[in-house]
């Protein structure tokens, strides 16, 4: 998808991703650019945590990488500020991290790329609310 | 006695049939319980539900599969995210806290790479 598609893609999804933001303990939802950040609280652990969707132009298919960020600054810390995940699907040790669960670039472009690209997988409230509910855990 | 009976029952969604397993319909204080009225949305559809507060989380996933054609032998692969967090589904809605019109997710566990 080209830089400019990307422009109309993540707007819509901000805007979807807002109208969902209270039923998922959501707080923020705000758009830099590519990167789509979302703001949360863990009820788990009464943290909260900042989510970084960031879209690649010229990727097949609209997929964010998905990383967790320092709340106050938003800075890509490494795993610093990734929750804890009894899944297995945060791979916060890895260098960089990732969420390893399809709808992430990750998923798709590196270490799944055979698997196949669902229309749910392109939905950012599908996959915002997987990763929560991941955490949640 | 109307006007208890309106405190105590949702008078929203009276056409969405209300869901009460065996245990809620035998429960002594069944008439006490309130009827929520719960939105439950999946990826692609949102379908209206009524149950009484006591009824157990579990339980009602179990209706609400059905409800959205899903198969219930996958059920233990769902759960339902409300306002951030998993409930838990051995409690009933009165114990998680879950108010009139809420709207929970039903959401499958993703495949995890």
């Amino acid at each position: 998808m080209s830089g400019e598609e990307l422009t109309e893609f993540i707007p819509k999804q901000v805007d979807q991703l807002k109208a969902e933001a209270e039923h998922l303990g959501i707080s923020e939802v705000f758009c830099q650019g590519l990167a789509v950040f979302v703001r949360f609280r863990l009820s788990l652990t009464d943290k909260t945590y900042v989510m970084r969707c960031l879209y690649y132009e010229n990727s097949m298919h609209p997929i964010a990488a998905v990383c967790f960020v320092n709340p106050a600054t938003l800075a890509d810390e490494g795993g610093t500020n990734w929750p804890d995940d009894r899944s297995g699907a945060l791979k916060r040790t890895n260098n960089p991290p990732f969420v390893c669960i399809p709808g992430v670039y990750e998923y798709h472009y590196q270490y799944h790329t055979g698997a196949p690209v669902l229309r749910q997988h392109l939905d950012l409230v599908n996959v915002v609310s997987d990763i929560i509910g991941l955490v949640s855990k | 006695m109307n006007e208890q009976k309106e405190n105590i029952q949702s008078i929203e969604g009276p056409e969405i049939e209300l869901f009460e397993s065996e245990e809620v319909q035998k429960h002594p204080d069944r008439e006490k319980k309130r009827v929520l009225l719960i939105y439950v949305k999946t990826v692609d559809d949102r379908l209206s539900f009524r149950v009484r507060e006591n009824e157990l989380i579990g339980k009602f996933k179990i209706h609400a599969m059905r409800r959205f054609g899903l198969d219930v032998s996958q059920a233990p692969q769902y759960f339902f995210l409300y306002q951030g967090r998993r409930l838990d589904e051995s409690k009933t809605f009165e114990h998680e806290q879950i108010s009139n019109k809420a709207e929970l997710f039903l959401k499958n566990e993703p495949a995890v790479g």
